[in-house]
């Protein structure tokens, strides 16, 4: 069992990323804080042994998705609410609220995976291996994020 | 793509101090109960037996099959699918973000058995064994009695009328189409949540003729080829130990539609009560493994292998044969995203790919031009 001091480092090290990941997938701030507080709490649970602190942040991750994945199969019990993007942050600067907008109407998926590539820095192998697909698979679906990015950017450009 | 801007973008979605001190608060205050206490050299002695125990349970553990049984002598479950005719099982949808379930199974439930159930109807064919009549009356009075109404005889067996217009039909298995005529309620919003209240409300009016337990709703959605979308509302008790919610979950649900000025209810036939036996399962995963493998049964004509990835959902369901059959055994279900139909519009076709969870030296498989995936 990890003990509280250790597991408020943890969250101070790693609670941005998991709410990001939770958030990009639950489309709603309470839903996603839930999931968070879930995950941190796998921890107290069954504690896991972490090689250094990239193990733990893709540890988080993994863990968080799953979880989020399996509050949104059983989504009608628990699921409180949707917010459109501007209830869930008001930090969006002028000149990226377009990519943002663009984002947040992607499907969880796609969203996802474009943060754990762009934001996060993982490589097509290590999402891969994260997501338990093939690489093959996971590169689609990267040009597939992208391509759908691009055409909602279009037609906001245009719209 | 700016890659700065993305990174803005992401940043903007970060949560702030005061959410981060709430989700702190909570991981600690529901983690207090769980953290690490000083130990009193009595617990020291507790801990190191419970560790010695611990030991040896997981040295047995390792060397067990996890889907190993009793052997014990059990007869024989049949399980039989066919092709309809009707293309093959499957789900239309833009994302699988859109495949909703209320399935009360999930994966950590851990079964390693499971009742297998007797249904009423023992007889081969679909005619066989119906109820008679005189039982269809009957049930029809026990709804009628459910919605304070009296009844008389329609122009069918079956069908009877009750004294505002209201139709009972009682089929042959006993599940009933109620129909009433109402302006007052509708169901027809767009949005699943906004759907969920309406239906909330129409459970609180009709609550007497739904007569269940812990009522659990379910609001699904496919689309047709040409992208519209079309919505099934349902509403069942999801009462009961294990076995009896899955039941009431595969079996049991009921099927609304509220329009304008009509309310419609599928009433599903009485749930099977007698257990023949219990049987050993075998586990998700191993039903996984065999779908991976190829050893799925399935309608979908395609053989390309599936991959972990392409699986979207799984849910275990009890299942009868669809030509009758006196079991009712539990099978677990997939839904797999078929890359090869994928539509112009965005639409992705999520094949339904079956494995029977009882562990296989029980069950025979008869299939019917049903290819194994």
């Amino acid at each position: 069992m990890v003990d509280e001091k250790k597991l408020t480092e943890l969250f101070q090290r790693h609670a941005d990323t998991v709410y990001r990941v939770c958030l990009l997938q639950m489309r709603s701030r309470e839903d996603a804080e839930d999931v968070v507080q879930s995950t941190f709490l796998k921890l107290v649970e069954k504690p896991v042994h972490f090689v250094d602190e990239a193990h733990e942040r893709a540890w988080l991750i993994v863990t968080a998705s799953n979880a989020c994945k399996n509050q949104l199969k059983y989504w009608f019990r628990t699921r409180r609410s949707v917010l459109p993007l501007e209830e869930v942050t008001s930090k969006v600067q002028e000149d990226t609220s377009e990519v943002l907008e663009a984002i947040w109407n992607l499907p969880e998926r796609y969203a996802t995976l474009l943060y754990l590539y762009y934001y996060e820095g993982y490589n097509s192998s290590e999402i891969a291996r994260m997501q338990s697909v093939k690489e093959s698979t996971l590169r689609s679906r990267l040009v597939k994020a992208r391509e759908l990015m691009g055409e909602k950017l279009r037609r906001e450009h245009h719209g | 793509m700016d890659e700065r801007k993305i990174k803005e973008a992401f940043d903007s979605i970060s949560p702030d101090l005061l959410q981060k001190r709430r989700m702190l608060h909570g991981i600690r205050k529901q983690g207090r109960v769980k953290m690490q206490r000083p130990m009193n050299r009595s617990g020291v002695w507790v801990a190191v037996l419970a560790l010695l125990l611990f030991s040896v349970s997981m040295n047995q553990w390792s060397m067990r099959d996890p889907d190993a049984h009793d052997g014990r002598e059990r007869p024989t479950l049949t399980f039989q699918m066919g092709v309809d005719g009707m293309g093959y099982a499957g789900i239309l949808l833009f994302s699988p973000d859109e495949l909703m379930s209320a399935n009360p199974w999930k994966p950590d439930w851990n079964l390693n058995t499971l009742p297998v159930f007797k249904h009423p109807f023992e007889g081969e064919g679909l005619m066989e064994g119906f109820y008679s009549d005189a039982q269809r009356r009957e049930r029809a009075l026990e709804i009628a009695e459910r919605l304070g109404i009296t009844l008389t005889e329609g122009e069918f067996p079956g069908m009877f009328i009750g004294e505002e217009g209201q139709t009972i039909h009682v089929n042959e298995d006993l599940s009933v189409s109620v129909q009433i005529t109402q302006s007052e309620l509708r169901i027809d919003a767009a949005d699943p949540l906004v759907r969920g209240e309406q239906l909330m409300v129409v459970y609180e009016k009709y609550e007497a003729l739904f007569d269940i337990d812990e009522p659990v709703m379910e609001i699904r959605w496919d689309y047709s080829f040409d992208g519209d979308k079309i919505f099934q509302d349902w509403i069942f008790s999801g009462a009961g130990d294990t076995s009896e919610q899955l039941l009431n979950y595969s079996l049991g649900r009921i099927r609304v539609a509220v329009w304008e000025e009509l309310a419609l209810f599928h009433l599903p036939a009485p749930l099977p009560v007698e257990r023949i036996e219990d049987y050993p399962l075998i586990s998700w995963k191993t039903a996984q493994r065999m779908l991976l493998d190829g050893e799925a049964i399935t309608s979908v004509p395609y053989e390309e292998p599936i991959e972990a990835g392409d699986i979207v959902h799984m849910g275990l369901v009890y299942y009868r044969n669809p030509y009758g059959g006196a079991e009712v055994q539990p099978i677990y279900e997939f839904y797999v995203e078929l890359a090869n139909d994928r539509q112009e519009n965005g639409l992705v076709m999520y094949g339904l790919y079956y494995v029977p969870a009882v562990h296989r030296d029980y069950v025979d498989i008869i299939l019917d031009d049903m290819p194994f995936n």
